[in-house]
Parts: structure tokens; C-alpha cells; sequence
């Protein structure tokens, strides 16, 4: 074996594997983990959520091999396992109001102050749909399937959340939002 | 496309704008005011709903797949080892009280011993290291106490915690031009100079470290020299507290 040249090396797919998980959790990890955030209003069990999310996507790895379908695997296991563990109820400590989830660092613009809080005392019934969307940018049709509605539910609810944002800050009349 | 169309459709999938929605917006100026109002609405919701995320996640979840993927590899305990080094013919050591272990050509052997057996995949090259073994490398030497070093100029093939010597340590499989150099922290094995020896056609190199013994073990032909600079500082960083 020659002393100056550097050896190429082929990488084995065990190796390829686990830089192609890393990408996968470099990549959606953040906005999986704030989505893991709204849903329990809790770092520590978000971050468990996400972490079994993960243990799962790893051993679901070959299936996950096309990137746009991996994030909408990734947030629709997510909210599974979170529907798993807690059922309709949230986990112990997560229904404090939104100005006491400790988030450092938060943009205190009145009206980012406004639409938080908006967002945090939204309906889970709106508010999941919404940041499927805004967050894991999935269809409504993944919507659908994550939160067992049919696409046109999925997507009136989030037309009602919207409007519900936008009278809370004042850009709509109020609540007549039951039109569809 | 009717008004109450167009906001419809703007509120439910902002995102996905079609060319009727556009023609309606630039035909009515009731609705194209609904449009900008609804973009800036968007642009804040984008903002907000990205709170931030606590420092190091990425880094955690890694180390926890690597661990988990690292399990099978791993030699759990002294009597373990003790076992298999026995089978594989260091039969004289297993016969001996552990005291005796502490003997500095016993761990040697023991050692090289190690690195031919317990890791299956024995002494192949097969791919550079990649970040994230050097997430799961900066795991494994917190949990031993060092605080670690530069990792970013070793390429890292693999990391794992071992204990061939009773305690349990760190042992790292790094990447060099003419194979594979192993370097095992091994705590408890104290020693006061550094010791070159051949075993067993291997080269093996026994450091002092903070917490007991660094080894540098490969066969005869990688070029320790290049390595021996890097290997220690990454793993001779302050001792943790
Ligand atoms: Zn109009
Ligand atoms: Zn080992």
C-alpha cells in the first residue's frame, strides 16, 4: 500500500445509512421539534416525542428514502406517537398560558406577542391542522391522514384558524367563520 | 373565482397560489388589499410558530441512534471480557487474580487482545468518519469524565465504550492511510512514562492520561507518528468535573 497517497474509501451502507439519518434529522429536526412544542407546551416531553419519532424513523429508514415524503413521515408519526401516549389529554404542566412556556429569546413585537398567544389559545382542533401546514408543509390530504379527517375537514379547519388569527389581531370582523 | 373564493383559498393553503387566484387579485382592489394583509399574516404566523429550539437536539437524537445502533458491540463487563479472552487463548491472564491485570505487558496483551476480537470486523478498513461519529465520540468521553478535544481532524470510523481493561473506557477506530489505528482510554490504568512495544505484530503504545492510560494500537505498517499529536490532544482536554 503506498505511503503518499490518501485511500479513497468506499463507504459501506451502514455508513451511507447513518450520514443519510443525520441529514434527515439535521434537516427536519427543528421545525419537528417546535411543531412537538405546540402540540405538549413542554421541552422535555417534546424532545422525548422527538426522539422516539427518530428511533422509529430509523428503523423505517429504507422506506424514507424520498425527501418530501420523509417530512410528512416524520410529522404525521409524530403526532401519532403524541396521540399514543396522551391521548385527547395533554401531558401534566402543558396548559400554561403561553406567556409562561419558558422560550427564551422570544420576538416581542406586539403583534408576534398578539399571534402567539392567539396561536396558544387556539382549539387544538385548529391549531394542529394550521401547523401541519405552516410548519411540516403538508398537504391537506397528509393532514388529513395525520389527524383521521377527510381533506376537506382538514382543510376548513384551517381556514377557520386562520381567520380565528387574524380577528385576534384585528384584521377580521370576529367569528363568523362557520361558513365553509 | 368569486371574492369570497379567492379568501378562501387564501387562507386555507396560502402557500399554493394559482393563476385564477392571481387574476382575481389583480382585478379586484378589495382583495388584493385581503392578499397583502393575509401575506403579512403568514410571514409573522412563520415567525412565531419557530420558536426556538434548545441547544444541541440535533446532537442529542444523534447520539442516541448512534448508541442504540452501537449496543451489540459493545463488551459489558470484566467477567465478559475475562471469558472471551480466556477462549481466545490468553488463557495465562484469566488465570491470574485481577491485580495481576495492572501488569504493564498484561495490558498490552490484553489489549491487542481487544482489538483483534472484541470488535468482529476486526482490522478492515472500510469508510471515513463522519459528524456523526464525532457526536457520539464527544459522548462517550464526557460519560468517561474528559472533556474532549479537537475531534474534527480524526477521522472517526467508529466509537464505542469498552472496558478490556475492567474499567470502562473509550475506544475509538480511526482512519489512517494504511489502515485502521485504534485508540482506547483505558481509566485506572495508571503509569508514569510512555511505553513502545510490538505484540503480536502490532504496534502498541501505552500513554499516561489524566485518568489512566491512553493506548495507540495498530499494525505494523500505519505511520503512528502523524496521528500520535492529534489522538492525544482530543482526548487529553481538561478532566471534567
Ligand atoms: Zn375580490
Ligand atoms: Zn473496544
Amino acid at each position: 500500500m503506498g505511503t503518499h497517497g490518501q485511500i479513497v474509501c468506499a463507504a459501506s451502507p451502514a455508513d451511507e445509512r447513518r450520514r443519510a439519518f443525520e441529514g434527515l434529522v439535521r434537516h427536519h429536526g427543528p421545525d419537528l421539534y417546535r411543531f412537538a412544542h405546540w402540540l405538549c407546551g413542554q421541552s422535555q416531553v417534546a424532545e422525548e416525542l422527538l426522539q422516539e419519532t427518530f428511533a422509529r424513523a430509523w428503523r423505517a429508514f429504507e422506506s424514507l428514502r424520498e425527501p418530501e415524503a420523509a417530512r410528512a413521515w416524520l410529522f404525521v408519526t409524530l403526532r401519532c406517537e403524541y396521540a399514543r401516549l396522551y391521548g385527547r389529554q395533554r401531558p401534566q404542566g402543558g396548559d400554561s398560558p403561553p406567556d409562561q412556556i419558558p422560550q427564551p429569546a422570544l420576538d416581542d413585537r406586539p403583534e408576534a406577542w398578539a399571534l402567539r398567544r392567539a396561536l396558544a389559545v387556539l382549539a387544538p382542533e385548529y391549531r394542529e391542522p394550521l401547523l401541519l401546514q405552516v410548519l411540516g408543509g403538508l398537504s391537506c390530504d397528509e393532514i388529513g391522514t395525520a389527524l383521521g379527517l377527510t381533506p376537506q375537514t382538514a382543510a376548513t379547519h384551517i381556514f377557520r384558524a386562520r381567520r380565528r388569527l387574524r380577528a385576534a389581531l384585528g384584521e377580521e370582523p370576529g367569528r363568523q367563520d362557520d361558513e365553509t | 373565482m368569486n371574492c369570497l373564493e379567492f379568501r378562501k383559498a387564501l387562507l386555507t393553503d396560502p402557500a399554493r397560489q394559482s393563476a385564477a387566484l392571481h387574476a382575481h387579485a389583480d382585478a379586484c382592489a378589495l382583495c388584493h388589499q385581503f392578499g397583502l394583509s393575509a401575506a403579512r399574516l403568514e410571514q409573522l404566523l412563520g415567525e412565531v410558530a419557530r420558536s426556538p429550539v434548545p441547544a444541541g437536539l440535533e446532537e442529542r437524537i444523534l447520539v442516541r441512534a448512534a448508541l442504540h445502533e452501537e449496543v451489540s458491540m459493545v463488551v459489558p463487563d470484566r467477567r465478559r471480557f475475562l471469558a472471551m479472552a480466556v477462549s481466545v487463548g490468553v488463557a495465562a491472564v484469566g488465570a491470574l487474580a485481577f491485580t495481576a491485570w495492572r501488569q504493564r505487558d498484561a495490558a498490552a496483551d490484553l489489549l491487542v487482545t481487544h482489538v483483534r476480537a472484541a470488535h468482529p470486523e476486526g482490522m478492515a478498513s472500510t469508510s471515513a468518519g463522519t459528524g456523526l461519529m464525532e457526536s457520539a465520540t464527544r459522548a462517550l468521553l464526557l460519560a468517561s469524565g474528559v472533556q474532549p478535544g479537537p475531534l474534527a481532524g480524526l477521522s472517526i470510523e467508529d466509537a464505542w465504550s469498552c472496558s478490556p481493561l475492567g474499567q470502562s473506557g473509550v475506544h475509538l477506530k480511526l482512519t489512517a492511510p494504511d489502515g485502521p489505528v485504534h485508540a482506547l482510554l483505558c481509566p485506572g490504568e495508571w503509569r508514569r512514562s510512555v511505553r513502545r512495544l510490538i505484540r503480536d505484530d502490532m504496534q502498541v503504545e501505552l500513554h499516561p492520561h489524566t485518568l489512566g492510560t491512553l493506548a495507540l494500537i495498530a499494525a505494523s505498517s500505519p505511520n503512528l507518528e502523524e496521528l500520535r499529536t492529534p489522538v492525544l490532544a482530543a482526548f487529553q482536554g481538561d478532566a471534567a468535573t
